[in-house]
């Protein structure tokens, strides 16, 4: 017979179902019939006659069953029966149902979530072409081999024009420039950021722009600096997506520039804040500069692999050593493909979320597995019986196996609903300020897929369990009694259940706990400045007004002079804003404070033999206006802070910190010795004070080197493409109440110095430096909300089958009771097992965790992985909950009357 | 007499064979091969009645119910072209396996 035959058939005969069973039953009885008259033909009387040919059918039901498995097609229809039988069982036991279907939906759903993100981030394809041939080339300093630092100009150099292994090399660095879309309007719009790009570095990524061209390295350096290339978000949000947008003048910066290309949406480097590109140029005098602001990609060479091109880096990290001491000695260099850069930060985290999630779904399952054996067993009856009908076992546990799939598939559903609702309100949060490539993070085909294939995975594990000791019944005893249910395999898997679900969450909790303590000592490693009613924001002047160019020098650098003004009228506006009602101290700063420093600068005291194979260890630099230390709250320890009288034409003075006072001159004051900045034409600097340690963010343990000098004192004539910060000042403002209030009294104070210059960046000091706990703490909120799904699933699931066992011994209590067994002893006897259970799993629990935690070390702040204060305090919290949930069901055992007991047989 | 439990795959054979000459019902086919075997097979309904499903089902067989001789509503098996190709093949190969199991016992 052909496929096709067979399968026409299964589907006629799937069809004509009802009416085959009806014909069946006919067919059956007329046999019964004609062998009735046969008997009595014989000479039986016709009730013999009925009986006799009953027994030759051999069993009515037993007959049809063989029927109906001897059919093609038969495993479908007994499919559907099963589904059919299961939600009619299902819709007997609701509250049942419910909480299977809620236990596997909270399972699932997390599940979902967690590999929704996971998929976004880290499985997902990089938007590039062959993106393992792009390998971004860090800097390490001395014993951090791993370290991710930038690149000097030099070596940047280096790389691009001496290695072999790479096709292309580029760079890039950060700027910020307010872009203005007419011509006209001087002030510009916010400050957009952007990097200042080689020419090689898109060729590096294989991207092109979807409108007009990318620089060439041909592009005159005094022309090129004029040309701008828009990233999509910047074209779409100011430039209405105009596709005439090519050639058009706008302004950078205040000077004018030509829009030369739109890159395409999703072209993202390093982080999704890009919105244009100007090219960078430099020249042999800013060679030397020891700041590594440039970060480096190269694209492989066909054939090339990552380990070879290491190879070369090891050599050329040697001669760069050799070459510039002063930068280089100890410093290594290694290669890590784009993949690695996206995501290492965010690779553990979201590895260990999904981790969690699968511990709760293996917590779900467990509870699972524990209701459906509860259920098993007050179904004994039921399988007895369609045993004894000719159901054979394989058929008992298909049914069983039917009902799990469908438990799995409404949990799947509910799962995916669940997960749907979640990841709104995670999105909600903004994650892409922490999370690379968030914004991809959908419930997509690939996620409903995984959804699908563990709730599958999930229904086979609960599933199976329960149908196997169903299979293991022989049906004469336990149709006899009932009381020989929960026999010793039963009460072993229980046990197992009860101990290796305290295990797993008590293993989560703790990681939970080490991860709260975390936040907590984070959020209590304030930066050391007082942000309370402190306001920032911030004020650009435009650079056409404010800088004259005044051409090159003999490196062929661009130099300028700045405008004696800037000093002035930032000097006004902080006098205008002190005047404000309410305003308790205003200062400025080029660099926002507690926040990682901007600029470096190498920093040497005057009269030390500065070494030739000295490291220059870059200092945090930061130009400030008078008041910034009382504003900030910060301790001036010796000497003074800036006043109006440091000007340019006093002496040059300047304030460091404590670190650097210890580092410069151990042991000694510092006040009026003399350090001298390799900023651009800076004069040796005489400290005049000593101020207290900041840190630059809430998670630097350690504090950092800083040098503080008056804005008003940076010399005019300058030159380097890093100048253009000097004319964004932040304000910080100090205030007696809520400073929200007062913005617009803010914001005409600053219009009255300066026409109507925009204020922008407007933020709470309290809330900016939220926002570096924040990122964190959305995630811990996560881990934290999993582990308590899992604790509570954990205590409902101990509650349970503590319960169902105290039900099982509702007849031996009972008899104990009556033969006179004490309130404590009965007592005793429910806990003793539960207790021991619960012991067994938390020191499981506990030796796992010591095992485990190890792998939170990088996420862990200012505690150790085994911290044993969290330890103690979590395992208690959990034996203190595991044992309320025994004793309830054991209080209820007290409350047996003996003679309902004894009637229960 | 103790009863002989039917050969291994030879109920389609005897099913098919009893009825080349006649429709027949399920009772009627049970009581023919008890008869025609000398009463040494005795097929349990349980047997019988999956055999002829599934040979109804692969078009071997038709049924449809008709008036018996003693006027009762029976289900009647005929043979269907296909069903008496199958009989032809069947027939054939269990020849040649009882001739081949009496040429070995025969032969020894």
């Amino acid at each position: 017979m052909t496929l096709l035959h067979r399968f026409g058939s299964i589907v006629r005969w799937i069809a004509r179902r009802a009416t085959a069973e009806q014909d069946l039953d006919d067919e059956l009885q007329s046999f019964v019939d004609m062998a009735a008259a046969d008997q009595i033909r014989d000479g039986a009387t016709p009730a013999d006659a009925r009986r006799r040919a009953v027994i030759q059918l051999g069993g009515v039901e037993q007959t049809k069953e063989r029927v109906r498995t001897a059919r093609h097609g038969a495993w479908i229809d007994e499919f559907w029966r099963d589904v059919l039988h299961g939600v009619r069982q299902l819709r007997r036991a609701p509250v049942f149902a419910t909480t299977v279907v809620v236990t596997l939906a909270l399972g699932i759903g997390a599940n979902t979530l967690a590999f929704s993100i996971v998929h976004a981030v880290l499985v997902r394809e990089l938007p590039y072409p062959n993106p393992d041939r792009i390998v971004f080339v860090w800097f390490s300093p001395p014993d951090q081999p791993d370290a991710r630092d930038g690149s000097t100009l030099q070596n940047y150099f280096a790389v691009r024009d001496r290695s072999q292994a790479f096709e292309f090399v580029g760079s890039t660095s950060a700027v910020q420039a307010s872009i203005a879309v007419n011509p006209d309007d001087v002030a510009g719009g916010e400050p957009v950021a952007g990097p200042r790009i080689h020419a090689t570095f898109p060729p590096v990524f294989g991207v092109q722009p979807v409108l007009g061209t990318w620089f060439t390295d041909a592009d005159d350096p005094a022309t090129a600096a004029r040309k701008l290339v828009l990233g999509h978000r910047l074209w779409q949000q100011r430039f209405g997506g105009d596709r005439t947008v090519i050639g058009r003048l706008v302004r950078v910066d205040g000077q004018d520039a030509t829009v030369i290309g739109v890159m395409p949406e999703g072209f993202e480097i390093l982080n999704g804040e890009t919105q244009f590109w100007t090219p960078s140029r430099w020249s042999e005098a800013t060679m030397a500069s020891p700041s590594r602001m440039l970060v480096v990609a190269a694209r492989l060479k066909p054939g090339v692999t990552i380990p070879q091109a290491q190879a070369e880096m090891d050599v050329l990290a040697g001669n760069l050593a050799r070459e510039f001491p002063q930068t280089n000695k100890g410093w290594s260099i290694h290669l890590e493909s784009v993949y690695d850069t996206y995501t290492w930060r965010a690779r553990t985290p979201l590895l260990l979320l999904q981790g969690v999630v699968a511990l709760v779904l293996l917590i779900a399952c467990a509870n699972v597995i524990g209701l459906l054996l509860a259920r098993a067993s007050t179904r004994q009856q039921e399988f007895v019986m369609r045993m004894a009908l000719g159901s054979s076992r394989g058929r008992l546990v298909r049914q069983l196996c039917a009902e799990s799939v469908l438990l799995a598939c409404l949990g799947c559903v509910c799962g995916i609903a669940l997960a749907f609702a979640g990841l709104r309100v995670f999105m909600a949060q903004n994650p892409m300020t922490w999370l690379p490539r968030a914004d991809g993070i959908a419930l997509d085909p690939g996620v409903l897929t995984f959804a699908v294939v563990v709730s599958a995975a999930s229904s086979i594990l609960f599933g199976l369990l329960p149908s196997w000791t169903v299979s293991r019944r022989t049906p004469t005893p336990t149709i006899k009694s009932t009381t020989g249910m929960g026999g010793v395999p039963h009460r072993q898997l229980r046990g197992a259940l009860v101990s290796s679900q305290v295990a797993v969450a008590l293993v989560l909790l703790i990681a939970a706990g080490l991860l709260v303590n975390t936040i907590v000592r984070l959020s209590l490693n304030r930066p050391g400045i007082d942000p309370t009613n402190l306001l920032a924001f911030q004020v650009r002047l435009p650079l056409g007004e404010m800088v004259t160019p005044t051409g090159r020098d003999a490196g062929g650098f661009f130099t300028m002079t700045f405008s004696p003004r800037v000093s002035q009228i930032f000097g006004q506006i902080q006098d205008r804003l002190a005047a404000v009602p309410g305003v308790q101290s205003v200062a400025a700063s080029v660099v926002a404070p507690a926040t990682p420093a901007q600029f470096q600068m190498s920093v040497t005291a005057t009269g030390q033999r500065p070494e030739a194979d000295q490291v220059r260890e870059p200092i945090g630099w930061f130009p400030i206006t008078p008041d910034y230390f009382r504003t900030l709250g910060v301790a001036v320890r010796r000497g003074r802070e800036f006043t109006t009288r440091d000007s340019l034409t006093s002496t040059p003075v300047a304030v460091i910190n404590e670190t650097l006072a210890r580092r410069l001159w151990p042991g000694e004051d510092p006040i009026g010795r003399e350090i001298a900045i390799d900023f651009v034409n800076d004069r040796p600097r005489q400290v005049v004070g000593v101020v207290a340690d900041v840190r630059e963010t809430s998670r630097q343990r350690d504090f950092a080197p800083h040098v503080f000098v008056p804005d008003a004192q940076l010399p005019l004539a300058s030159r380097g493409w890093f100048q253009s910060p000097r004319l964004t000042m932040t304000y910080l403002v100090r205030t007696a109440s809520d400073p929200l209030q007062l913005i617009g009294a803010l914001r005409s104070a600053v219009s009255e110095v300066y026409r109507s210059q925009p204020i922008y960046g407007i933020k709470l000091m309290e809330d900016a430096m939220e926002e570096q706990l924040a990122s964190w703490e959305q995630y811990l909120m996560l881990l934290g909300a999993f582990a308590a799904i899992a604790a509570l699933l954990t205590i409902v699931g101990v509650y349970g089958l503590v319960a169902y066992g105290v039900g099982q011994r509702t007849h031996e209590i009972g008899l104990r009771r009556a033969l006179g067994a004490s309130t404590a002893a009965v007592l005793r006897l429910v806990l003793k097992q539960g207790l021991l259970l619960i012991g067994i799993g938390l020191a499981v629990g506990v030796t796992g965790s010591l095992a485990v935690t190890r792998i939170l070390q990088g996420l862990l702040w200012g505690v150790s992985p085994t911290d044993p204060l969290t330890f103690a305090l979590v395992t208690v919290s959990l034996a203190a909950a595991a044992l309320l949930a025994c004793y309830i069901p054991a209080r209820r055992a007290l409350g047996i009357n003996p003679i309902v007991a004894l009637r229960v047989e | 007499m103790k009863k002989l439990d039917v050969p291994q795959g030879t109920l389609d054979l005897m099913i098919l064979t009893i009825l080349t000459r006649e429709p027949m019902h399920g009772y009627g086919i049970s009581q023919r091969l008890a008869v025609l075997s000398h009463d040494h097979f005795h097929v349990n309904p349980g047997s019988l009645f999956p055999s002829l499903y599934r040979l109804e089902q692969d078009g071997k067989l038709k049924a449809e119910w008709r008036t018996s001789e003693n006027n009762r509503r029976a289900k009647y098996y005929r043979l269907t072209a296909s069903g008496r190709h199958q009989l032809e093949q069947r027939r054939e190969r269990w020849n040649r396996v009882s001739f081949a199991v009496t040429s070995v016992l025969e032969g020894a």
